[in-house]
């Protein structure tokens, strides 16, 4: 499934998010989106999801391109995306394993499927036994893991991060990275949004750097400039 | 279908009552308010039609004779009565006969049989017509004939006041049910409104796994019509508990008139349909709530 913004302006009003940025992810890859706050880095990435429109330029997600696609066909789209947020966005008087099952019981998945793939992604993601906890219960890393559980478990072909490790300590941090770059290996799409330098100059994967809402830089094996 | 109700949204709208109970119990109380007045005024209703269907299939005017009154003279007025335009009988109770009717109507109060004899009870003359239209001139024909008749006793009167009073409940018990109604819809607008509000962020975490609309407004829906489904059938209870309470006492009160439904199934129907009414206004409030919201 392949990412493409082609010449993608975004205003709000006066504000310009994105201007005129090009660019394509491959089916594989992993992308790193870097910049200050306010570079436009969420802006890609809700532009993926499809939550607006581009003012001008188009983008496209496989066979979708984002400016004509209708309702119907952006939910099936997110179906295949998974996210991971800085702020976990898990549902707070759910459990661990509740927060996981509703991405498959949104995807439409077949309830006999559901024990064999909880029990995968919690391997996974390393949280097994802790099903039944809320995530009041759970550590910052641990409600991090639970949130990209949720975005795995319906096997997406992309992974959107949006700051996963900015609430994170640098340890449990870097085993988010390595649990992030282990999924990549299986031939999940990750894109990450980051200002974490330290991560995107050891990981020397591609990146691409926005400043004040433009495209300063896109090079393989990047690092964070 | 049914996996998605039975594991998602029954168990968010649990959730979602469980929350906020007293927001629930707004919503049920408005909603058994309105049907408490619906079903009372439904029995009032079915109460008076029956009432006004007895004495219209009945059309009579009873003339109480004199004591002066002559056989021969009777039977001349029994004569030119039957001759008169959509009369279908007319009867000649003797004082004898009516002492029969008192005793038979009385039978259970031997203090009052002791009190009367045929001599104090009058004569009668019990004119029915074919319809209550004809009974105006009965009675002025009888009004004519003061020297030989006491009293004439018409049933216009009380066909007209039924007829008013019914009128007056169906309009005004219509237009209070409306009112309540409409009050028991907004209330649920505003607190089913106020539960999206405070499920904001489980929306919009919903809308990021690609939830359609339905889905999310799947278990607000089901919240609606529980609160009209409970609320509708507290009215009904509580109201036919009274009902069922005081049977006897009504039913002896109207007696000959039968004045609350006999039939189990006219029960049955009118309570489904009523629950039916009161699943489709939580629906329908739950809905105008949502629609706002989440159609954007």
């Amino acid at each position: 499934m392949i990412i493409r913004f082609d010449k993608v302006t975004k205003r709000f009003g006066q504000v310009v998010a994105l201007e005129n940025v090009s660019f394509e992810i491959k089916q594989g890859e992993f992308v790193f989106i870097t910049g200050r706050s306010g570079a436009g880095k969420t802006t890609v990435i809700k532009l993926i999801l499809a939550e607006f429109q581009p003012t001008e330029g188009e983008v496209w997600v496989g066979d979708y391109c984002l400016n004509r696609v209708k309702k119907k066909e952006v939910l099936a789209l997110r179906r295949q995306i998974g996210v991971v947020f800085q702020d976990f966005r898990l549902l707070t008087n759910r459990t661990l394993k509740e927060n996981i099952l509703l991405a498959l019981r949104v995807a439409g998945y077949r309830q006999p499927d559901w024990p064999e793939k909880l029990a995968q992604v919690l391997k996974l993601v390393g949280l097994e036994g802790r099903e039944e906890f809320f995530p009041a219960q759970l550590s910052g890393g641990e409600r991090q893991r639970a949130c990209l559980a949720r975005a795995l478990i319906v096997e997406p072909k992309i992974l959107l991060a949006d700051e996963p490790t900015g609430n994170l300590d640098p340890e449990t941090s870097w085993q988010l990275m390595d649990l992030l770059t282990k999924i990549n290996k299986k031939g999940t799409t990750v894109v990450m949004a980051t200002h974490n330098f330290d991560i995107v100059n050891s990981l020397r994967q591609r990146v691409i750097k926005l400043e004040a809402g433009q495209l300063v830089f896109d090079k393989k094996r990047g690092k964070y400039e | 279908m049914s996996k998605k109700l039975k594991g998602g949204w029954l168990e968010t709208t649990w959730h979602h009552l469980r929350r906020s109970p007293f927001q629930s119990l707004a919503a049920i109380l408005v909603m058994w308010l309105n049907f408490l007045a619906a079903t009372t005024l439904l029995v009032l209703i079915f109460g008076l039609s029956n009432l006004l269907n007895y004495f219209e299939g009945r059309p009579e005017v009873t003339a109480f004779l004199k004591d002066q009154a002559d056989q021969e003279a009777v039977d001349q007025i029994r004569n030119q009565l039957s001759q008169l335009e959509g009369i279908k009988e007319v009867r000649y109770i003797s004082k004898e006969e009516a002492l029969k009717i008192y005793q038979e109507q009385n039978k259970d109060n031997p203090l009052l049989l002791e009190m009367v004899t045929a001599d104090i009870l009058p004569a009668s003359l019990e004119i029915s017509a074919v319809s209550p239209e004809y009974l105006t001139q009965v009675a002025e024909f009888l009004h004519q004939k003061s020297d030989l008749i006491e009293e004439v006793v018409f049933q216009r009167d009380v066909v007209e006041r039924l007829s008013f009073w019914t009128r007056m409940i169906k309009a005004g018990g219509l237009a209070i049910v409306a009112f309540f109604s409409f009050v028991a819809l907004v209330v649920i607008m505003v607190i089913v409104g106020m539960k999206i509000a405070m499920h904001r962020s489980e929306i919009a975490i919903l809308r990021l796994l690609g939830a359609s609309n339905f889905y999310i407004q799947a278990p607000f829906l089901l919240e609606g019509i529980i609160y009209g489904l409970i609320g509708s059938l507290l009215g009904i209870a509580v109201v036919g508990g009274l009902v069922f309470y005081w049977r006897p006492q009504i039913e002896a009160f109207f007696a000959p008139v039968v004045v609350l439904p006999q039939n189990n199934q006219l029960f049955l129907i009118t309570i489904l349909a009523e629950l039916a009414v009161g699943a489709f206004l939580g629906l329908l409030a739950a809905w105008a709530a949502s629609y706002r919201y989440l159609r954007r």
